[in-house]
């Protein structure tokens, strides 16, 4: 009797243990997908940075968004009107439901907007709204007005700064908005252990395509070589950010497969030219060309991504593919830093975050500007406290990069050279040109698409010319995933189709 | 008198000494230690390559004969770079303990001398730093003082300085109270005179077991500040950074974390076992 007692103990264990592992191994319901960083919070309208953007992609839904080939396409916008160059109609979707159960309506969206309004993150995505003006006409109907013309506008609806809120609980939530996001979006918030993972759920009443996979995790793993070997045994499903060195393994691994595609970022060095000596286009243009960018690309990038051949990316439209490659030449950097006035050559300092592709482009650089004569200071910096100095002017040369979020020219070159967005506008350069800024102006303010054509090929050649930047490289977005995830998928902003996945 | 009592003092020295030499694999450390210092000094002679060199065309190449440890991301010959980091981590790990031994010994001796309020007082400090990881404290002070050698020896000094306070303190409440301490108030020395001519270095020998103990402590730290990229900026190599920057690095090219990291581990661990041999041989207990 005792032993028969014992068995059943025995088999209760092995029966626990079995539905406990199977829970683990074959629960192909959860997702975990890993990222460098945590996110910073979960309010759409206070902060720009990627690993929230990524998490926010999937809770929050915008008006307008963007088919594979670029174009925009509906979002909670099922319809939109172009009455006149600054007034735009827009019909919302019906029946669609906010994760705390309340219906979605243009209330929202102006609510939305005036959050929007207020946003120092949302300067550049805005452009020309007129906030003021804009208008609730019905439940489903709202109407944009704009002070300026903006041609590329539509675009800028889809940036995830754009995201809509519902009105009560974004109102109710207070201070406590990072931490309680509520959208329309295909998963739902529902928890957030600070520094370690983020877990959401599948919303079943979502409006598009209804997720298959029911729970979605986003875990922060800050070590790169922890995120591959996760992804490899299978401790993730999706590994983000992969450093170029570990994807020819990855590439030969057959349990993973790697997603890549060009990015809409380029990566430069910059300087910055409200300090002497960077003002002059001479010292800029004999540092650039005491670089070896080749180098650069081959031992810092490892070949992937492509070298920068634009001041943009290529796969924003109206690159200009005529622009002539910097030529790496030492002598002729010495004869131009001697006519700037430096025959002796000089000191200054490059300033970088903890990246550790920046820290090795600086030193790099540092390595190949002592060629010319110039020696070179390397400072590392906290990541909060650099974008601050940057912003603010105080450094000499720094390493960044910039993501044309929306796939236009207007974002990928008015924030970064017009004079009227020196520093926290997105001009960290402080770089000025009076033709550029006029060729930008009517790049943004035509509807016309040869018109804007033409204006951003000419603002290119002319920001190649004056090397505002050292341009060094545009990456590609990387993506592991576990080779049994069906359906996988990126949308033209680089966020996944997360709806799509099933195993 | 004043003859047979210097001549105790040189034989005391001279027995531990002779008790260090007889233990075998305290020489042997004191022997890698040794050879650190060489390779310090000399490095420029030393090294094969000029440690900032870099070749764009030989990047992670494995041991050879040329590159015996092999090259890193840049090129540049690890050998060379471990020999020149040699140079930083012996000048952080003595000049922070130097600087921790003097503030800490002042204090250690100046409150165990006069005790009372003033013992309180400083101990009381001494304990508030203490209860702060050491750790935690450099990588704060580093990070306020903005990343450089100077800085590092600071961070990690003021980390150490509780220690010897607390160690000299020891000490000194042990010597005061012998008789020639006595002996040279009544012939009216005064307080500075009785410190340094006659507490401070009979408090030698703990504290040197705790300099060479803390020196290993001190280049672990400065190892783990610059991994965390708080400690040497580039290019001068450092071991902590050279482990950071190639552990990026490491399912593929194993040899760029091995090296530095065997160089740190090595030094560590001679640094600890003359510790060891030291205290061994200077304490009292074991005279007999």
């Amino acid at each position: 009797m005792k032993s028969l007692k014992n068995m059943w103990a025995v088999v209760l264990v092995l029966v626990t243990i079995l539905a406990l592992g199977s829970g683990v191994v074959a629960a192909k319901d959860t997702i975990i997908i890993a990222q460098g960083a945590d996110a910073k919070t979960l309010d759409p309208y206070n902060t720009t940075d990627a690993p929230a953007g990524r998490v926010m992609s999937v809770i929050f839904d915008t008006l307008l968004t963007r088919d594979d080939d670029g174009n925009v396409a509906p979002g909670l916008a099922e319809s939109w009107e172009i009455v006149d160059d600054t007034t735009y109609i827009f019909h919302l979707r019906k029946g669609v439901k906010f994760h705390n159960g309340e219906e979605f309506k243009a209330s929202d969206v102006a609510f939305s907007f005036a959050q929007i309004a207020k946003s120092p993150h949302a300067v550049s995505v805005r452009a020309t709204i007129d906030f003021e003006n804009s208008r609730v006409i019905d439940d489903y109907t709202f109407e944009m007005k704009m002070t300026e013309p903006f041609g590329p506008i539509l675009n800028h609806l889809g940036h995830q700064v754009m995201s809509i809120v519902n009105e009560k609980a974004y109102t109710e939530a207070g201070e406590a908005v990072g931490q309680n996001p509520v959208g329309t979006g295909p998963y739902k918030f529902v928890s957030w252990a600070t520094g370690d993972r983020i877990d959401l759920v599948a919303n079943e009443e979502y409006w598009g395509t209804k997720p298959s996979i029911k729970n979605l995790v986003y875990r922060n793993i800050p070590e790169s070589a922890s995120r591959t070997i996760e992804v490899e045994t299978g401790g993730i499903d999706i590994s983000i950010d992969i450093q170029p060195s570990e994807l020819k393994r990855l590439e030969a691994n057959k349990n993973v497969k790697v997603f890549r595609r060009e990015a809409s970022t380029i990566s430069f060095l910059g300087f910055n030219a409200s300090k002497a000596p960077f003002d002059n286009p001479k010292v800029r243009q004999a540092i650039n060309m005491a670089i070896n960018r080749d180098a650069i690309y081959n031992v810092v990038f490892q070949r992937v991504g492509t070298m920068a051949t634009a001041p943009m990316s290529r796969v924003v439209w109206a690159y200009n593919d005529a622009l002539v490659p910097y030529e790496y030449n030492i002598e002729k950097a010495k004869a131009l830093l001697a006519e700037a006035g430096f025959p002796n050559g000089l000191e200054l300092t490059i300033s970088c975050d903890q990246n550790q592709e920046r820290l090795d482009t600086a030193e790099m650089a540092q390595a190949m500007l002592s060629q010319i004569g110039i020696k070179v200071n390397i400072e590392t910096l906290e990541r909060g406290a650099y974008i601050d100095k940057v912003i603010g002017g105080e450094l000499e040369m720094f390493g960044l990069g910039w993501a044309s979020d929306t796939g236009d020219p207007d974002y990928a070159l008015f924030a970064l050279f017009h004079s009227s967005m020196h520093g926290a506008g997105g001009n960290m350069g402080f770089y000025t040109n009076e033709k550029v800024d006029e060729l930008l102006e009517i790049g943004r303010s035509s509807t016309d698409a040869e018109v804007r054509r033409n204006a951003y090929l000419e603002a290119q050649a002319l920001i190649w010319e004056d090397v505002p930047y050292i341009f060094l490289h545009c990456p590609e977005n990387v993506v592991v995933y576990n080779a049994k995830i069906q359906g996988f998928g990126v949308y033209d902003d680089g966020q996944l189709k997360v709806e799509n996945f099933h195993f | 008198m004043l003859k047979r009592n210097k001549k105790t003092k040189k034989g005391f020295w001279h027995d531990a000494w002779y008790r260090l030499r007889k233990n075998k694999s305290a020489m042997f450390a004191l022997f890698i230690l040794g050879l650190l210092v060489i390779c310090a000094i000399f490095a420029d002679y030393i090294a094969p390559y000029p440690y900032s060199l870099q070749d764009y065309n030989h990047t992670f190449e494995f041991p050879s004969r040329k590159h015996l440890l092999g090259t890193d991301n840049f090129g540049r010959d690890i050998l060379s770079r471990i020999i020149h980091g040699s140079r930083i981590s012996l000048l952080v790990g003595f000049s922070s303990i130097t600087t921790a031994i003097i503030f800490g010994g002042l204090l250690g001796a100046v409150s165990g001398f006069y005790g009372g309020k003033v013992d309180n007082a400083l101990m009381r400090a001494m304990d508030i730093l203490m209860a702060i990881p050491g750790m935690l404290l450099a990588i704060s002070l580093a990070a306020a003082l903005k990343p450089g050698l100077t800085n590092l020896v600071i961070a990690i000094a003021i980390a150490d300085i509780p220690g010897y306070a607390r160690v000299v303190r020891a000490a000194v409440l042990t010597i005061k109270e012998q008789e020639y301490i006595e002996a040279s108030q009544c012939i009216g020395a005064s307080d500075g005179r009785i410190i340094f001519k006659h507490i401070l270095p009979n408090c030698l020998a703990p504290i040197i077991v705790q300099a060479t103990l803390g020196m290993a402590g001190a280049i672990l730290s400065a190892s783990a500040l610059s991994f965390l990229g708080l400690g040497i900026q580039p290019p001068t190599p450092e071991w902590g950074s050279m482990l950071s920057s190639a552990r990026q690095y490491i399912r593929s090219y194993w040899h760029m974390t091995a090296f530095p990291g065997l160089a740190i581990m090595i030094t560590i661990f001679a640094l600890n076992i003359l510790g060891d041999g030291l205290r061994d041989a200077l304490d009292p207990r074991l005279k007999n």
